[in-house]
């Protein structure tokens, strides 16, 4: 008890932290039970707590809807909203870009032309027709190899112009080349594969299954764990490359890693859920703002929690929570928080506008 | 005992840094050397402060550059400690050496301390967990770059000498044998300027540090620094202790330009507005003649003090504040107050001077 609170003091960690922390977890926790328990099919609350500690449920369907649907998709929401929310923390730090995020700097839509070429590209040659798990691997390969490919055009971009803004513009039209050639494929392409892209471009978490997951699952872990050892590089390459340097740092290798992991969280999310937007952009504001700090032994971890409560919630809303009738794609959602938050950070940079961060 | 004596960070008189016919400069395209700096030898030993001189584009950052390690050298060898800098790794030079760049930082939400506490890095582990000596180091740290009083704000908030202060707090954090400092004083203003030599010079002497801070503040670094090492704009280098090569003529060398002089006097360069202006005898005492002969070479004369040759006599004498000054010559007398005027009747002067 004396260690953890000698810890705490350690590390000055005020009063604030533990509670915004408490509070996040508490809010991952009621989205991922709530997104259990609610949804287009009316399943009482006790009968889904019975089906999920084992129980048969009173009907079959119920017990197939709560584990097959409702689990792995809660589950995705948080593995995504997680990985997500530590790809764009990674990402603003290494691109010194307060607007950085797979989706804005069109990371995802790199994914989605990587994935869309094995996808529609092997139609007529058919080598990996048929062969379900080596066309999944491949599918997902593409997409972190098309993510890889944009991340590091971006950064050969940001080097050069350095205005986040710039920067920003870049990404969109990254983004708009990468939807271009996807649409330039889709046109040429055998009509019986579109099928295979239309998940791709929407955005989701409701297409996961137990199967998928076991791609999804380790991948986006290892990212998160990854990502939060490299939160001590991370601070110190805050100050930028230059002083790292100087401060015992590897920049190279480091950035490689963080990159490569971005690659890897935007490659697998995006060839399982498609592109999601806006979470790796806000989160890691929203943890910055409530904590008031951007130490990353917080920002990274806090990241993670606060992507997943965002996805879970938007995903509720977005999905069939027995409310409405209609359900939204994802990004719609996302965007309605995500666009504020952006027009938020400009405003406040308002008056640094033009100044080259170095 | 000074509060900024902690334990020495290496015994006195050792060398810290050694550079032995070092070359610097960038390996081109296609490998082929672009040499900016040629047989740099020099030494700077613990308790020493070396100022780093030399006209713009002589090569004065990427001497530094290559010796903290940011860039590789072309020939020779630079010893950190005794240590060839290139064979330590990029840890064990950052807790040797540690440096504040001009560079400016942009850490978003993180306070003073945290920022400071950053230069435990090359100390600390992969969890960044600090020990009681870590935070003893970072409050001394605080402490000897005068940014005590700044620890709990916020580093956005800073003004740039405070900031400064800061990112030197942060290297000092690091208890490095040597700080490296890349033209610190460039934003901050006159008075500021000096605070931050007066306290640079206090760590060195209290502290047994050694600093080499490179600066286009001539003056200040002739008053303060053990050492100056000069780059010329031929790409040769030297070094040597203020006055020598002040006396010698190398920094007049350095700095060679159209108009400008060295002033030994001054300590720094003038403006020469050509030596054939008439000739004037200045009379009078203390700073009212020191400024009267000011004010007379920027009017394009030349001053003499009790000179009995000259056709321009001037007179200057400071009662209640207020300066009366009387110029004679070619017969006839004027008089005035306030050196506005005397410039003006000056240039009037060393116009019909022919």
């Amino acid at each position: 008890m004396t260690a953890v609170a000698a810890g705490v003091i350690a590390r000055e960690r005020p009063l604030r932290l533990v509670i915004c922390f408490a509070a996040f977890v508490a809010l991952a926790v009621f989205g991922f039970l709530i997104l259990i328990a609610r949804g287009t099919v009316y399943i009482p609350i006790a009968e889904v707590a019975q089906i999920i500690f084992g129980g048969e449920g009173s009907r079959e369907v119920h017990r197939v809807i709560v584990m097959d649907a409702r689990l792995p998709k809660a589950i995705t929401a948080v593995l995504a909203g997680a990985a997500l929310g530590v790809g764009g923390a990674l990402m603003q730090t290494l691109f010194r870009n307060p607007l950085a995020d797979p989706y804005v700097l069109g990371v995802s839509s790199g994914a989605v032309l990587g994935a869309a070429i094995v996808i529609l590209g092997t139609g007529s040659a058919g080598w990996l027709s048929g062969l379900t798990i080596v066309r999944q691997i491949g599918v997902t390969g593409a997409a972190v190899a098309g993510a890889a490919l944009v991340l590091m055009l971006a950064l050969a971009f940001a080097r050069r112009v350095g205005n986040p803004t710039t920067v920003l513009i870049v990404g969109v039209m990254f983004g708009f080349l990468s939807g271009a050639m996807v649409d330039v494929l889709v046109y040429y392409a055998d009509p019986e594969r579109l099928q295979g892209l239309a998940s791709f471009t929407r955005g989701t978490v409701r297409d996961v299954s137990w199967y998928d997951l076991q791609v999804v699952a380790p991948s986006c872990l290892v990212v998160i764990v990854v990502s939060i050892i490299l939160a001590k590089p991370m601070n110190i390459l805050l100050l930028g490359d230059n002083y790292a340097a100087t401060m015992g740092i590897k920049v190279r290798p480091i950035q490689f890693v963080a990159l490569a992991m971005v690659a890897v969280l935007a490659g697998v999310i995006t060839a399982y859920c498609g592109g999601i937007g806006f979470i790796g952009l806000c989160a890691p504001h929203l943890v910055r703002g409530f904590l008031r700090d951007s130490d990353h032994f917080v920002v990274l971890p806090g990241s993670a929690i606060v992507g997943a409560v965002l996805v879970l919630f938007a995903e509720y809303v977005a999905g069939g929570n027995g409310l409405t009738n209609a359900t939204l794609p994802l990004n719609s959602v996302t965007a309605f928080v995500g666009a504020p938050v952006v027009l938020w950070i400009l405003m406040r940079r308002r008056r640094e506008a033009g100044q080259v961060p170095t | 005992m000074s509060v900024l004596a902690m334990d020495m960070p290496s015994a006195a008189d050792q060398p810290v840094v050694e550079a032995i016919d070092l070359t610097v400069g960038y390996r081109g395209a296609r490998g082929r050397p672009a040499e900016v700096l040629k047989g740099v030898n020099a030494t700077l030993k613990s308790g020493q402060f070396a100022f780093l001189l030399g006209p713009n584009g002589a090569g004065k950052s990427t001497l530094l550059r290559t010796l903290v390690g940011s860039q590789r050298s072309l020939a020779g060898r630079v010893l950190l400690d005794g240590h060839d800098l290139a064979r330590l790794s990029a840890r064990e030079r950052a807790q040797r050496l540690s440096v504040v760049l001009t560079d400016r930082v942009d850490v978003g939400l993180m306070s003073v301390r945290a920022l400071v506490g950053l230069g435990r890095a090359p100390h600390v582990g992969w969890m960044s967990r600090m020990d009681d000596e870590d935070r003893r180091t970072i409050e001394w740290a605080l402490t000897a770059a005068g940014a005590q009083p700044l620890a709990h704000r916020q580093v956005i908030e800073l003004s740039d000498g405070e900031r400064q202060r800061v990112m030197i707090a942060r290297a000092l954090a690091q208890r490095p044998s040597i700080l490296v400092l890349d033209e610190p004083t460039a934003f901050l203003d006159l008075t500021r300027r000096v605070e931050l030599t007066a306290l640079l010079r206090r760590l060195v002497d209290e502290t047994g540090l050694a600093i080499l801070m490179s600066t286009h503040d001539l003056e200040l670094a002739l008053r303060t620094g053990d050492q100056i090492w000069l780059v010329h704009g031929d790409s040769s280098f030297e070094t040597g202790c203020p006055e020598d090569l002040a006396h010698s003529g190398a920094i007049a060398r350095a700095y060679a330009g159209r108009g400008i002089s060295f002033d030994h006097e001054a300590g720094t360069f003038v403006v020469t507005a050509g030596n054939d202006g008439p000739k004037i005898a200045i009379d009078g005492d203390g700073q009212a003649a020191h400024w009267a002969s000011r004010a007379a070479l920027r009017a394009g004369c030349v001053p003499v003090r009790d000179g009995g040759e000259c056709r321009w006599g001037l007179s200057v004498d400071a009662a209640d504040g207020a300066v009366r000054w009387r110029l004679d010559g070619r017969g006839r007398t004027r008089s005035g107050t306030g050196f506005e005027t005397l410039v003006d009747e000056l240039r009037a002067a060393s116009a019909h001077a022919d």
